[in-house]
């Protein structure tokens, strides 16, 4: 991007700077969420552990897969309209929008199925940080969604670029979100 | 964005995204189930940690695709990426 030669530093990095400095916000933020949460189970890992045990790691997982899909589609939107295919690229956008669509479902069931057993965010500190966690994060796949839409309307190549990496950075954060949350017991 | 990745790299991307994800579930799951309370061992853990490093340097580098960056850049991230996993995993570990 030529324009990027008055960022200083930021000029190195691919696409609109400013989006680098949300994605290095974001990963800050997320990381010390992450740290927060692992610092809390070493100091109760029973009480994690039972907890823990009320998720169902094959609707994390599920997801994962759906985001990472999600992901490669709207990367391939930016790789078609690269290569002058407008029409293609906003398929590919309706297809990562729509999956987006589906993770956000699959939380919702999720958070009833929790609801339903009476766990919220007061339930106990791991409660309390899941739900902070993982609703902060599906506030961003809301936020990234409205960016895909964007993006179809405007198709120039410097819009989807930040649109899809806004979406990238949401991507990565569930990435980071899934094992720690779900998995690691 | 110069130099953009192409079709075939995004796809290896994607397949070494939706691999190492099925790992990491097999790995946490493969003893207990998916709502388990037995405590993985602290291998078991660095693997699936490692995965995730892997995993979101592959988000960084092929779909934001900061391969194209200063080598300071790409340091950064992977640094970054680097610390949280070694603290969660020091964090886990430290649990017993």
């Amino acid at each position: 991007m030529d324009d990027n030669n008055d960022w200083g530093a930021l000029s190195g990095l691919p696409g609109n700077p400013m989006m680098w400095v949300l994605i290095l916000s974001e990963l800050v933020v997320f990381g010390a969420f992450i740290l927060g949460f692992a610092g809390a189970r070493l100091a109760d890992p029973v009480l994690f552990a039972d907890s823990q045990s009320q998720l169902d790691r094959l609707y994390g997982g599920l997801n994962t897969l759906v985001l990472v899909t999600s992901g490669w589609m709207a990367a391939l939107a930016v790789r078609s309209r690269m290569d002058g295919q407008v029409r293609a690229a906003r398929v590919w956008l309706v297809l990562a929008a729509v999956l987006g669509i589906v993770f956000i479902i699959i939380k919702g069931f999720e958070y009833n199925d929790k609801f339903v057993l009476d766990l919220g965010m007061e339930t106990n500190t791991f409660w309390t940080l899941y739900f902070l966690m993982t609703g902060f994060h599906a506030a961003h796949v809301v936020l990234g969604l409205v960016l895909l839409g964007v993006a179809m309307v405007w198709t120039e190549v410097e819009t989807l670029e930040t649109c899809t990496a806004f979406w990238h950075m949401v991507d990565m954060i569930w990435l980071l979100l899934y094992p720690v949350i779900y998995l690691i017991h | 964005m110069t130099n953009y990745p192409g079709r075939r790299s995004l796809l290896v991307c994607w397949l070494l995204l939706t691999g190492l994800t099925v790992v990491s579930m097999v790995t946490a799951m493969a003893d207990d189930g998916p709502h388990g309370t037995l405590p993985l061992g602290g291998a078991a853990v660095g693997l699936i940690l490692a995965l995730m490093a892997i995993k979101m340097v592959l988000i960084l580098r092929i779909y934001l695709n900061l391969r194209v960056a200063p080598v300071a850049w790409r340091g950064t991230f992977a640094s970054f990426v680097a610390v949280i996993a070694l603290a969660v995993w020091a964090a886990h570990l430290f649990s017993g």
